[in-house]
């Protein structure tokens, strides 16, 4: 699963999510993406699990991006513990994402394959997506 | 060479974010012209319909627009960027920058692919990996080429089209490294790779913040 190699701190608070993603919205590298229409944290377990999702339909063929990073712990607080005495331990990674943010991108496969790929990668996934193409994709 | 469509600019007095919506609401875009002659830039509205049009219909990135300004005043101009909403798809401004017979002027141009379904290299399983989808040249405004047309057709399993290969017009200046490669045909990952990733175990994580460090866990 991703997770960051080092972090400044390791209980950051958790801030809530507003607003359209900033940066990171558009298809950069592949042909089509998986577009996020939520606001959420995805953790680490949620990406691997849709990575492995697209890459089953995909077979061996084609290539795969992964647009978001898991850099952010998420703290959880040990079962039947009374409040206080301090905050939880870091138990998993999440990637915060905002709505617009392209989650997932492939190339190389047929709009077929990558529309069935991208329907079982939903199915892994906390928030509404949604396919969108590259401009201009194509040449023929 | 591109074609020349005609577009008409109407002034526009208001800046800002409530101004704008209220232009966009009207049936306009919001957009600026920048150039030679218009170091400041000066900033216009055009017509959403005419836009939709025209983004529709052509390559917009090379596309030579006769812009009429609303002192009656004609220009050649290129629509430099086209700001869109991230989740509805509406423009929400454009940038048009101005060109003046005989100084050149860097337009990003399209790199297109054809040929792939005949590309020997992808029958024995590879996949296309098109690295430079823009290839920035200086050229002069009545030269702008619509696209560079690259033929894949006869690209092997490894093998790569790189900047120095391509079919570039002769009065174009290309701008790229050479040797960038513009598209190759790779050999795609096997599934084995990914099963093994997916067994990693969780590591350590090092922290270099100031903190309490790891006694801060809660019972």
């Amino acid at each position: 699963m991703l997770m960051p190699s080092r972090v400044k701190y390791r209980k950051p608070f958790r801030r809530p999510l507003k607003g359209k993603a900033k940066g990171g919205a558009t298809v950069a590298f592949g042909e089509y993406g998986l577009q996020t229409l939520d606001c959420a944290w995805i953790t680490a377990r949620q990406i691997e699990a849709t990575r492995v999702a697209i890459s089953r339909k995909m077979k061996k063929g084609g290539k795969i991006w992964i647009r978001i990073f898991p850099d952010r712990p998420f703290t959880k607080k040990p079962l039947e513990t009374r409040m206080g005495k301090g905050k939880g331990a870091p138990e998993f990674w999440v990637a915060p994402v905002k709505r617009g943010r392209i989650l997932f991108e492939i190339a190389g496969v047929s709009k077929d394959v990558m529309e069935e790929a991208f329907r079982t990668a939903s199915h892994k996934l906390p928030v509404k997506v949604r396919i969108v193409a590259r401009d201009g994709f194509g040449g023929e | 060479m591109s074609e020349m469509v005609k577009i008409v600019l109407d002034s526009r007095e208001e800046k800002g974010k409530q101004a704008s919506t209220k232009i966009r609401n009207a049936g306009y875009i919001p957009c600026v012209v920048y150039g030679p002659d218009y170091i400041d830039s000066l900033p216009g509205k055009v017509k959403t319909a005419e836009i939709n049009r025209i983004l529709a219909a052509a390559r917009w990135e090379t596309l030579t627009l006769q812009v009429t300004f609303p002192g009656g005043k004609e220009e050649m101009c290129l629509m430099r960027e086209v700001q869109r909403d991230i989740l509805n798809g509406k423009i929400l401004h454009i940038d048009f920058v101005q060109l003046v017979k005989g100084h050149r002027i860097n337009v990003d141009i399209p790199v297109v692919l054809i040929g792939r379904e005949e590309c020997p290299g992808v029958k024995l399983g590879g996949v296309i990996d098109h690295l430079l989808r823009e290839i920035s040249m200086e050229v002069l405004p009545g030269q702008i080429p619509e696209s560079i047309v690259v033929d894949v057709s006869a690209l092997g399993l490894g093998e790569q089209i790189q900047v120095q290969d391509l079919p570039v017009p002769e009065e174009a200046q290309v701008l790229a490294d050479p040797d960038e490669v513009v598209v190759a045909v790779i050999i795609p990952r096997g599934i084995d790779e990914e099963e093994e990733e997916a067994a990693e175990e969780d590591m350590e994580v090092e922290v270099v913040g100031k903190g309490k460090g790891k006694d801060d866990e809660g019972e």
